[in-house]
């Protein structure tokens, strides 16, 4: 049998304030699986995310990297999992467009030759290329999101999870960044992409997992949910204010 | 709401741009450190090689001065203090208190050479991009044994990316306060420390946010070591440049 490629056991989290960011979390993510992530506004998902990379460690459980404990070696968990921030202004830490997308790279002491062949590959499937040179805090909000995403490409991680990709992109944006993925995923790469739009990915994703309250939930393949459209927000329900 | 200019790197391609950064950097430590000691003749002379540098570099002088619009004024109130306070044959008499001559001789040297160093500074950081000058500090002090270059050089690279962000950040800052109605508040103390609490908060989180974001990039000590290239015509230039510097340590 496989070993999974993510594991979360009885994770919970609580953060300084007190607030329960996490509630007893378990599932686990096979190599190669895509899945969604939902839930309303505050369930929990950014939270999830981080603990897959190891920028936050559980309060309680623990959570897994091809076996290796998070607690254990986050270094291990950031070098197999790449993250892509719901705040893509928030994760570009370089100058240059070109600069930005070799931090990742030059971090892990690559060849300056690797580092360039890698760059300049990530540059071409993001559309990036003829930005290379521009100034970062200059792109507007839908560039920034794909220079985001290139920066984590660049260093070839096996799980790659995304906190709401799709938002601030217009549609010729998203389906770019679908085709992208979906790329990705036919090249072995596992997902997990935290959005608000289940509809976008359900070609993308077969699995589900729902959140509410910092606990998941719901977890099933993309049947379980059919007919179910309202609890996966996919319409709105409820009263329209000015119905 | 306008960007900042100076505390970072302007894209172009001049011959200031191109220049390698280690003989860059070189080159403005030569003539910092030559400024310090040197009286108004050699000052003179040394002023010429920032003025060299900014004539080829291509870059928006004038923006980039309105930006050091606060440091030249604590340079005016540096010269006004020593000419005021000096004992010394009097210029002339500003109202009850004199004007010395020793004293504004003796503060235009200290604010000119202040100046230029500024000026050299300014210009090696304006074509320069912050990758490449932590690449440049790190490659200087890699020999030097004890020293922890990478550490330093990650240091001043957080710095050099923080600085202009600062300003960024007092720049939305004062929009968002502005846009909210700040201009109501009519008590002068009450608004400025609404002000810097705001700001105080959004550099905060702004530097929390870019440990966080290269913490999840793996960000470590050990990185692809930078390649620098320097030509002939480099060496050649901050040569000119030390021969220059030397040439006036001894006749001026
Ligand atoms: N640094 C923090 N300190 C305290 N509480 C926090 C912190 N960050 C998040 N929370 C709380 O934890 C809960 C989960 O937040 P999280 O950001 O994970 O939600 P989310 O599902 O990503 O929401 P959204 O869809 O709005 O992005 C929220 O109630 C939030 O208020
Ligand atoms: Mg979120």
């Amino acid at each position: 049998m496989t070993e999974p490629a993510l594991i979360f056991e009885d994770v919970s989290f609580l953060y300084a304030d007190r607030t329960r960011g996490l509630d007893r979390v378990s599932f686990s993510v096979m190599p190669g699986e895509c899945i969604a992530l939902c839930g309303r506004n505050g369930s929990g998902k950014s939270t999830l995310l981080r603990h897959a990379n190891g920028l936050a460690l559980p309060s309680s459980g623990q959570v897994r990297v091809f076996g290796v404990c998070t607690k254990k070696d986050a270094v291990f968990a950031r070098l197999n999992v790449g993250m892509v921030f719901a705040d893509s202004s928030a994760q570009i830490v370089e100058e240059r467009v070109y600069e930005d997308v070799a931090f990742g790279p030059e971090n892990l002491n690559l060849p300056m030759s690797e580092v360039k062949r890698r760059v300049e590959k990530v540059l071409n499937w993001t559309g990036l290329s003829p930005l290379a040179a521009k100034r970062t805090e200059t792109l507007s909000s839908g560039e920034k999101r794909r220079l985001a995403i290139a920066g984590v490409l660049a260093m070839e991680p096996k799980i790659i999870v995304l906190d709401e990709p799709f938002s601030n992109l217009d549609w010729p944006g998203k389906t770019a960044l679908l085709e992208e993925l979906l790329r990705l995923r036919d090249l072995g790469t596992t997902l997990v992409v935290a959005t608000h739009d289940v509809e976008l990915v359900q070609g993308l994703c077969s699995r589900i997992l729902i959140m509410e309250k910092g606990a998941v939930i719901r977890d099933g393949g993309l049947d379980d949910f059919a007919g179910e459209s309202q609890i996966l927000g996919l319409r709105p329900w409820g009263r329209i204010p000015y119905a | 709401m306008r960007e900042p200019a100076t505390f970072s790197a302007q894209s172009g391609s001049s011959p200031l741009h191109d220049w390698d950064s280690r003989c860059k950097l070189a080159a403005l430590v030569m003539t910092g450190g030559a400024a310090f000691g040197a009286g108004p003749a050699a000052l003179a002379g040394l002023s010429l090689i920032p003025a060299a540098a900014a004539a080829v570099s291509g870059l928006a002088l004038l923006r980039i001065a309105k930006d050091l619009k606060v440091f030249f004024i604590f340079l005016f109130f540096l010269v006004a203090t020593h000419a005021l306070f000096t004992p010394g044959e009097e210029l002339m008499q500003l109202g009850w208190i004199g004007v010395s001559r020793p004293g504004l001789a003796h503060g235009l040297v200290l604010a000119w050479r202040l100046f230029l160093v500024t000026a050299c500074g300014v210009l090696f950081a304006a074509t320069t991009p912050n990758s490449r000058i932590r690449a440049t500090v790190e490659w200087f002090l890699r020999p030097l044994p004890g020293v922890p270059h990478a550490r330093i050089a990650s240091m001043m690279g957080l710095l050099l990316s923080l600085l202009p962000g600062i300003l960024a950040s007092s720049n939305a800052v004062s929009c968002a306060q502005q846009a909210r109605g700040v201009e109501q508040v009519k008590n002068p103390v009450r608004r400025l420390r609404l002000f810097a609490t705001a700001l105080l908060r959004t550099v905060f989180s702004r530097s929390q946010n870019l440990a966080l974001a290269m913490t999840a990039r793996c960000y470590s000590d050990t990185r692809t070591p930078q390649e620098f290239k320097a030509s002939a015509q480099d060496i050649a230039a901050l040569a000119g440049v030390a021969a220059f510097v030397a040439t006036l340590r001894f006749y001026a």
